[in-house]
């Protein structure tokens, strides 16, 4: 469920953590925040309203660095990064 | 056992070799570190210090060297008056293979209470390793004004 849009600046969304052990935790935060700094941008990820049991806490913990910085190389070189997602997502679960 | 009051992680298209060198030569960090010079011999025990323009802005002591693998040192910033009276903190860089990549974890921990040095550095070394990963990926660095970062107490 989107919480907030403000294209180029602000995304929110609501994110339902599916793993059987965590889906007792309920709904999380997603929040990406966009801020120009010279000719860059600054990125910064949130990710709250987290369990109190911490599943979620450590599931994206393991799992988001990899992706956002699969996201930079991407958007800088052209190549995201040399990963497997499914076999890394497989790698997280089988850590349950 | 609390959590370290800073922590950053990410993911490189590098050799934890090169990594290591990029993180203890002064030829890498003048390029991602803001024209920054690291004066250390690396070795456990020995002392530390980031140089810019001549000036040494933070320094402390090399506690492990464990070359490729984990590097950690105590950090004392040394200019801002505030931060100066905080004390020393210590800065953690772990390396971990990770398949054609590797996991670079950072840790900072040991600030005062409503430390400034926190908030500091909390702006700061997202920006270093940030441009560290461009460098070592792409082989520019990138173009950040230390202004922009918004630093108190940091021109």
């Amino acid at each position: 469920m989107l919480r907030a849009s403000d294209p180029a600046r602000r995304l929110a969304y609501a994110s339902n953590n599916r793993k059987e052990q965590a889906k007792c935790e309920g709904t999380s935060r997603m929040t990406f925040d966009l801020g120009l700094r010279g000719k860059l941008v600054k990125l910064t990820v949130t990710h709250d309203e987290l369990g109190e049991d911490g599943k979620t806490s450590r599931d994206i913990s393991g799992g988001r660095p990899i992706k956002i910085a699969s996201l930079k190389s991407m958007l800088e070189t052209g190549n995201p990064l040399p990963v497997d997602m499914l076999s890394q997502r497989k790698k997280e679960l089988s850590c349950v | 056992m609390s959590k370290p009051e800073f922590v950053y992680v990410t993911y490189i298209k590098t050799k934890p070799e090169r990594l290591w060198e990029a993180l203890t030569s002064s030829e890498f960090s003048r390029r991602y570190w803001f024209g920054t010079e690291l004066r250390s011999d690396f070795k456990a025990g020995s002392p530390f210090a980031l140089v810019v323009d001549g000036k040494a802005t933070d320094t402390g002591e090399i506690l492990e060297a464990d070359r490729p693998r984990r590097l950690s040192y105590t950090f004392k910033h040394e200019l801002d008056d505030e931060m100066r009276k905080e004390g020393a903190t210590k800065v953690a860089f772990t390396l971990k293979p990770h398949g054609d990549l590797v996991k670079l974890t950072l840790t900072h921990e040991g600030f005062a209470k409503d430390s400034k040095l926190l908030d500091g550095i909390s702006k700061g070394w997202p920006a270093i390793l940030s441009s560290l990963k461009s460098l070592l990926e792409s082989g520019d660095a990138l173009a950040i004004p230390l202004h922009a970062l918004g630093i108190e107490g940091v021109a």
